[in-house]
């Protein structure tokens, strides 16, 4: 028994010991009614070997984003992960350790987590950061709750059309049985409708929720946004899919969003279907006890040496149980560790290049998409590594002729978005090289690769 | 700037900013195949300001030192109660990172990830069994969304019926993140207290028509399992309230007795407990809900199903809650927990 290595002896010396006659007294604390009668059904165990072979059996069936020429995003994105990352992630003292409630044996995973929320906090131009939500939606539900707990008597909360649709649905999940109610803004031209959403803000209003950039790819007028909903005392929430363009693009913090959260995935997490992913959370100062979930501060112990514990913890299940501020428990603690070396790695400079890179080969392709016929580029503004493309061959079929080209040719957006019906949202990012970029414009015209 | 990291093995570990060197890197980046561009400057943030600059054996020596600082199961006996901690065996972490797994973007079309959906739909099977439960969501990111899941189809349920019950019972052994999450449903807590187990009496003194559930943890957060649960559900159910049961627990119960046999409704599983996953110093965990057949059009969306053409994920439920996060749930947790 590989994972039960107790042996007869070893059994027999522990019963002696707590004074329980057999294995089967143990359960005596069961009553019969509550007893299975039969085994369980499940399959017998398997070796290592036998197991890594239905493993890869399954796996091998899968489109990976490696071998085909992948053009897919909205809301996961293809990066390339250094060696370094998995090398130092796969040490056990760090994803074999619990939550760090003992600070005195959890300094390198509490350090690790103080160090991946200042860099939150520096990215997207924010004062306090958490240790992380779940991931990107439900930390945008998340925000929306922060605004309706401490928006007196608010419970309005405008949603941008252009918001990734998996936030806005868990969103309203998240609202489902709370007394808010949710309005969403159209995004007829690729963003947030000023118009309408300033019609819209009233002082019921307790929260804005934007996507920066948004699902479509482009990067909403933030200040503009900020203004009005200020106005009305509410707060901006922007919801960022692709953190890397904040190394390009001004921070939301600088833009005047209340609150920044967002999906950490793009800085080293693998694809892995959509999880886990990691959700990050940050607010200014005077939102800082309002917020959900964990927070890593900085102490000194009692010999006045540096140290690091989870603080604020009165927001949490454990004290006052009917009044925290969230249920968050568990949350992302090994992807923070990824996300933290990632940009360490990268540092000032690399991240910047790497945001470049990714926005000059999303430019290109979005200009020779441009020049083709039956084409055309959905909407004008800028954008970093998304876009969305018109077309007018409908996009099911166009779908399927690149894929027997081995080209994931984008999302088709009609699901989420009925009157983007024959509309590709296309992702390019440095991991897409120009042959790639040129056999998918060549096939979208409709020539073989 | 001192580049002194403590002496020898004592380690006084500095943060990233402090070990900054102005204009280290620690990844050279390919150059680039398309012409240069930039957008309209007004848009363009400055640099980011005392954002970490190191080489990479830096940042390698920085997180091997702080990994030194950590105590895990690997490192020696871990005997934490609600939280069991399992060996993390390391073919699971082999399997996650297998390049059809760790490569496949979430937005693949069904056919062309069948792999993992076969993955997902026999490990809702393979739950099913353990727990009783005939109907399974993968979805939720740890136990406490699997509990705020469960809830929630608990309060849809009784809404479909016609019923707005407002309360839920709690007894003072439950799990720390039960009020939390019934609060987030809109519910009020009634707390109960029990004598180490819950009697089918203090049940029975506050169940009425008002209350939508009971959530109990069993074996309870003492360590004791439930005697009087078939009694207690069998009540419940009587006054028309549904039982919720916390599974933080369930290592102690599989093979032994199954929650769905014994009158519980929706149970949430933690897989970062019970299946072996690694709590990786806090997550990420995975915690998938069973719920009796009655409760099954409420599950949140996607489901993994299975039809003539193969596996899909079903997004077309009327009477589901709504999804709880984004995509399919935690895959590469699923992955390690099927292993």
């Amino acid at each position: 028994m590989r994972y039960l290595p107790h042996t007869d002896v070893d059994v027999r010396q522990m019963l002696e010991i707590i004074g329980v006659p057999s294995i089967d007294a143990l359960f005596s604390g069961i009553p019969k009614n509550c007893r299975m009668d039969s085994p369980l059904k499940l399959p017998a165990a398997k070796s290592e070997a036998e197991l890594l072979a239905v493993l890869r059996g399954l796996a091998e069936q899968n489109a990976r984003v490696s071998e085909w020429d992948s053009f897919l995003g909205g809301g996961a994105y293809h990066h390339f992960t250094p060696a370094v990352v998995d090398h130092l992630v796969s040490r056990s003292e760090f994803y074999t350790a619990y939550t760090p409630y003992q600070p005195e044996i959890s300094q390198g995973t509490l350090q690790a987590i103080f160090e991946f929320q200042t860099m939150i906090c520096q990215l997207t131009g924010m004062d306090v950061a958490n240790a992380s939500m779940y991931d990107g939606a439900s930390a945008c539900a998340e925000a929306v709750l922060l605004a309706l707990r401490t928006g007196k008597r608010r419970n309005k909360v405008l949603l941008s059309a252009a918001l990734h649709p998996q936030y806005r649905e868990t969103v309203a999940t998240y609202c489902r049985y709370l007394d808010a109610e949710l309005q969403v803004i159209p995004a007829g031209q690729g963003v947030t409708e000023l118009q309408v959403l300033q019609n819209a803000l009233d002082e019921r209003t307790a929260a804005v929720v934007v996507g920066y950039p948004n699902y479509f790819g482009q990067i909403e007028d933030l200040r503009a946004i900020a203004e009005p909903t200020h106005a009305a005392g509410a707060r901006m929430v922007a919801a960022v899919a692709e953190p890397l363009a904040l190394a390009l693009f001004k921070a939301p913090g600088e833009l005047g969003a209340d609150v920044v959260v967002g999906e950490g995935q793009s800085f080293g997490i693998p694809l892995s279907f959509g999880g886990p992913g990691i959700g990050f959370f940050a607010v200014k100062q005077n939102d800082m006890r309002a917020m959900p979930g964990r927070l890593v501060g900085q102490t000194v112990d009692q010999d006045g040496k540096r140290g690091f514990v989870l603080t604020l913890a009165t927001r949490e299940q454990h004290i006052r149980r009917e009044k925290a501020t969230s249920n968050i428990c568990s949350n992302q603690g090994m992807c923070t560790l990824i996300v933290g070396i990632f940009l360490a790695l990268h540092g000032k400079q690399g991240l910047r290049k790497l945001a470049e890179l990714n926005y000059a080969k999303a430019a290109y392709a979005r200009q020779q998409i441009a020049g083709l016929d039956g084409f055309e580029i959905a909407y004008g503004g800028e954008t970093f590594n998304e876009f969305v493309v018109r077309s007018k061959e409908p996009v099911v079929q166009l779908q399927q002729r690149l894929e027997q080209q081995g080209i994931l040719a984008g999302i088709a957006l009609g699901k989420d978005y009925p009157q983007l019906e024959n509309a590709l949202l296309i992702c390019v990012t440095e991991q897409n090289s120009r042959e790639q970029i040129d056999r998918l414009v060549t096939a979208l015209a409709g020539g073989e690769a | 700037m001192s580049r002194t990291d403590g002496r020898g093995l004592v380690l006084d570990e500095k943060l990233l900013f402090e070990r900054t060197d102005p204009g280290r890197i620690g990844y050279s980046l390919p150059t680039s195949d398309v012409p240069a561009a930039s957008p309209d400057s007004s848009l363009l943030r400055q640099e980011i300001t005392d954002f970490p600059e190191l080489s990479e054996i830096d940042v390698v020596r920085h997180y091997t030192r702080l990994s030194t600082w950590n105590y895990g199961v690997d490192s020696g006996f871990y005997p934490l109660g609600s939280c069991t901690m399992k060996y993390n065996p390391k073919v699971n972490e082999l399997a996650a990172r297998l390049p059809g797994f760790a490569e496949l973007h979430p937005q693949t079309p069904d056919h062309l990830s069948q792999g993992a959906l076969e993955l997902m739909h026999v490990l809702q099977q393979d739950l099913a069994e353990v727990s009783g439960f005939p109907a399974i969501s993968l979805q939720p990111a740890a136990g406490a969304q699997g509990e705020f899941t469960g809830i929630l189809m608990i309060r849809a349920w009784h809404e479909a019926n016609g019923q707005n019950r407002h309360k839920v019972i709690i007894p003072d052994t439950a799990h720390g993140t039960n009020p939390a999450s019934a609060a987030l449903c809109g519910f009020e807590v009634l707390p109960v207290s029990s004598d180490g187990v819950l009697s089918k009496e203090a049940v029975a003194a506050v169940m009425n028509e008002d209350v939508a559930a009971l959530m109990v943890t069993n074996p309870n957060t003492l360590g004791l399992f439930e005697s009087d649960i078939r009694e207690i559900c069998e009540l419940v159910h009587e006054r028309g309230g549904l039982v919720y049961c916390d599974g933080a627990n369930l290592n102690a119960l599989m093979g032994i007795s199954r929650p769905g046999d014994i009158g519980i409704d929706v149970m949430h599983f933690n897989l970062h407990k019970t299946f072996s996953t690694p709590h990786g110093g806090g997550g990420p965990g995975a915690g998938p809900v069973g719920v009796v057949e009655k409760l099954r059009a409420f599950l949140p969306v996607p489901v993994v199903v299975r039809d003539e053409e193969g596996y899909r994920l079903d997004y077309d439920r009327p009477q589901s809650v709504g999804r709880v996060k984004g995509f399919a749930g935690h895959f590469g947790i699923l992955v390690r927990a099927y292993t």
